[in-house]
């Protein structure tokens, strides 16, 4: 349009007309995005998917660590055909003193460490797959069944392409128990798992609370020609209350079912988007198959899972950093063609979201406008903003702000946070630190399992040796290690090669024993022992729920830990499953004082 | 449907007196099916866009309105006013972040416009709206908002005085004061549009 173009001013009543002319409608995106609504799944209890639930739920597992294969009772369930759910006759669980203090004890604030991105380098195993070769592809779909069925030495049952809405998120296998658990996430900004577990022999699912089904709610369904069980809600413990309460409109759906040889379990969890009706849930279930019709992983703009992805989507020459705070890791990258804009996303959920574009240079005076508290800084030397925004709302979460430009492209980070819920922080000097790391890396989305070489990067970013086993000890193989601050602590975890079992060792730095507090484990339960020159405890057994749905110490659950104190450091070592039969307090003690 | 007829609707079904709540999925799927357009159209015309994130925030107005649904105690005519002020602060911080990427968009008429009603065609129409949708930007937030209800939400100034919880006569000064600066104002935001 040139200036001889220029139409008329408007009066106010045009005006007026063509502002009531202004009348968008979404696109079908948007509809298809909602038919997986949360509430029309019916599985979300409003505060279940809340930073305390979740950790008192996380506090519930890591202490009372009842599964069920190792409760006795847990075998008795299994040993009747499709008794997947553990009937009891009421409907409410009053509050533990335990849990009592889990709940309360929230809500402090932390500074975040920064931990260097550590790509690790694909087992060779995996690599020799056909479905495994390129490192950014070793969490797809179809390297991880793949790899997982190699392990197994069964073909999986899948779904016949992934369930609509969802994303895989990554498969979990344990060769010793044969089973396997695929887990789908969904790409809203609110998560929620979609879990397909299966195996051979005793049914191995439920612990604690989760395990407890009033009797009324199970429902018989029909999985084709298989008689299964299905539950929609769960008990869950609303902030307050002092009780646990049976929420069925719209709590979790599960769904158990046997073919004679093999028993299958799906789990939908909160905050889960749920279209799926129980009907569509069942026939979902009658329809997997041993080879899926769709097993690539098709790139969609929404949830791209690896650099590399959104710089084919966006053609532009993305970084991304080599420095996080402890726990983030590459989740999605999102791409905008509005703007050919792409968004790195760090953990799901509004947490860590780094922005890239290629635009005009920032205008900073426009930037002070809207953010109140703000401040030049320097990244790599250039002038860059951050910054603090003003409030728009008392009941918002907040955020952190940094701005900067480098090499033709526009960067943003936001680090949101809400520090009613506490948890990890960052501040500006580790906002710049992360945004000066940024290099031409392709961090990709990887298992969450960690590899050995974690441990030193754990090591550098929390600022302490942990003691280690001078090799790998006989009869266990490394699985797993992984960290986190306030206290800072380092766990690694063994899988028995043999049994079924697991050895976790678990060291840290701290002046507090605060996760290894035993007030509430019963006197006669502790046997006080010498680990070397240390004093140290030896326990058996481990907190349990019971058919009233109680917390109670069970001496029987096979669980044997030493928990000493060496060199500055709180250890505790503990043997569960099988493998706790088959190891006793001496063994331990050899372990324990062999560790370097 | 109109405004009105859509909180009698919904006054219905959140109808404490028969049992019914915003807790209940029914319930939130009827006032999801009856106002989400309402609250696309506030997100978009409140943020500016683009209708991608508009979209994205009008979702996660409703996820949140889900979860906090238990806490939510008010009247059916509530319910969307309650709505809207969770989309109010998604919008307005949409709106912070898209000013701030300084991004030049071209405006999209299309996406502006009611595609199940007879497409605008008159060129001169057309041109006038893309001016006006980027001169809703120089507006503050608060006028803004006013200019959304009023018109793209087709809201009273009565209903809109309540929601704000301010003085008709003030709402109805602002949007007069707010028209006749659009008016004043269109010449050189023309102009800048040519250059």
């Amino acid at each position: 349009m040139n200036k001889q173009n220029l139409s008329a001013v408007p009066d106010e009543n045009k005006i007026e007309e063509l502002l009531g002319k202004i009348q968008p409608v979404p696109s079908e995106n948007f509809h298809q995005k909602m038919r997986q609504a949360p509430w029309l799944g019916k599985q979300s209890h409003p505060d279940m998917s809340s930073y305390r639930f979740r950790m008192a739920l996380a506090a519930m597992v890591i202490v009372i660590l009842a599964t069920l294969a190792a409760t006795p009772q847990g075998r008795a369930w299994a040993q009747e055909v499709v008794q997947f759910f553990k009937r009891v006759n009421f409907t409410s669980i009053p509050v533990s003193p335990e849990e009592q203090e889990w709940m309360s004890a929230r809500g402090e604030t932390y500074d975040l460490p920064l931990v260097p991105v550590f790509i690790p380098t694909p087992a060779p195993e995996m690599m020799s797959l056909e479905e495994c070769q390129a490192p950014q592809n070793i969490h797809s779909y179809a390297c991880q069944v793949a790899y997982a069925e190699s392990k197994l030495g069964f073909d999986l049952k899948e779904f016949p392409k992934t369930p609509e809405g969802w994303i895989f998120k990554s498969i979990i296998f344990d060769t010793a128990l044969q089973t396997a658990t695929i887990t789908y996430t969904h790409y809203s900004e609110h998560g929620g798992d979609f879990v397909l577990k299966q195996g051979f022999g005793e049914f191995q699912n439920a612990y604690g609370i989760w395990s407890l089904v009033p009797a009324e709610k199970v429902e018989t369904v029909k999985i084709g020609s298989y008689t299964g069980e299905y539950v929609l809600g769960g008990f869950s413990l609303i902030q307050g209350d002092n009780e646990w309460r049976w929420y069925s409109e719209d709590s979790i759906q599960r769904l158990g079912w046997s073919d004679g040889s093999r028993w299958y379990y799906i789990e939908i969890l909160p905050p889960s988007p749920g279209h799926i009706t129980r009907d569509q849930l069942v026939e979902l279930a009658a329809s997997i198959v041993n080879s899926p019709t769709e097993v690539a992983d098709p790139l969609n703009p929404d949830s791209l899972t690896s650099i590399a992805d959104a710089e084919q989507y966006s053609k532009l020459d993305l970084k991304a950093p080599t420095l996080l705070p402890l726990g983030y890791e590459f989740s999605y990258a999102r791409y905008f063609s509005f703007n050919n804009e792409v968004h790195l996303h760090y953990n799901y959920g509004q947490d860590l979201v780094i922005y890239e574009w290629q635009g005009n240079p920032y205008n900073f005076d426009a930037l002070s406008k809207i953010y109140s508290d703000h401040e030049i800084v320097t990244v790599n030397g250039e002038p860059a903003f951050y910054g603090v925004p003003k409030a728009v709302s008392q009941y918002e979460s907040t955020y952190l702000f940094l701005a900067w430009r480098d090499d033709n492209l526009n960067y943003q980070i936001y680090f949101y946070f809400d520090p009613s819920w506490g948890g990890g922080l960052l501040d500006k000097s580790r906002m710049i630190t992360i945004a000066e790391s940024m290099g031409d890396i392709n961090d990709y989305k990887r298992n969450d399992l960690k590899p050995y070489e974690y441990v030193g990067v754990y090591e550098q970013s929390l600022g302490f040796q942990i003691k280690k086993f001078p090799m790998e000890p006989t009869g266990w193989s490394f699985a797993d290690v992984s960290a986190y601050t306030h206290p800072d602590c380092i766990s690694m975890s063994y899988a028995a090669m043999k049994e079924s079992g697991w050895l976790y060792l678990r060291q840290c730095n701290s002046n507090t024993d605060k996760y290894f507090d035993l007030r509430n484990v019963p006197s006669d339960a502790i046997e006080r022992i010498k680990i070397g020159k240390n004093n140290g405890q030896y326990i058996i057994g481990n907190f349990d729920t019971g058919d009233d749905g109680k917390t109670f110490w069970n001496s029987d659950l096979l669980y044997r830990r030493l928990r000493w104190q060496e060199d500055g450091l709180w250890l505790e070592l503990v043997i569960h499953g099988d493998s706790a039969l088959l190891h006793d307090k001496e063994d331990m003690t050899a372990y324990a004082e062999s560790l370097q | 449907m109109t405004g009105n007829s859509t909180l009698r609707s919904i006054r219905r079904w959140f109808s404490k007196e028969n049992g019914d709540s915003i807790s209940k999925v029914e319930a939130f799927t009827f006032l999801y099916e009856k106002t989400y357009l309402m609250v696309f159209r506030y997100v978009y015309g409140l943020s500016g866009g683009p209708a991608q994130e508009a979209e994205d925030l009008t979702a996660e107005t409703y996820t949140r309105a889900w979860k906090t649904r238990l806490h939510f105690d008010g009247n059916e005519q509530a319910a969307l006013g309650w709505l809207l002020r969770i989309a109010r602060n998604l919008a307005i911080d949409l709106s912070r972040r898209r000013k701030i990427r300084d991004v030049d968009e071209e405006v999209n008429v299309e996406l502006l416009l009611d595609p199940s009603l007879t497409p605008e065609s008159d060129v001169i129409v057309r041109e006038q709206m893309a001016i006006l949708w980027k001169m809703l930007n120089t507006l503050s937030e608060e006028v803004r908002e006013m200019i959304v209800l009023r018109y793209m939400l087709g809201w009273q100034v009565k209903q809109i005085a309540e929601h704000l919880e301010m003085r008709e006569n003030n709402v109805s000064v602002t949007i007069r004061r707010a028209l006749k600066s659009l008016q004043r104002d269109w010449s050189q935001s023309q102009e800048n549009d040519n250059e």
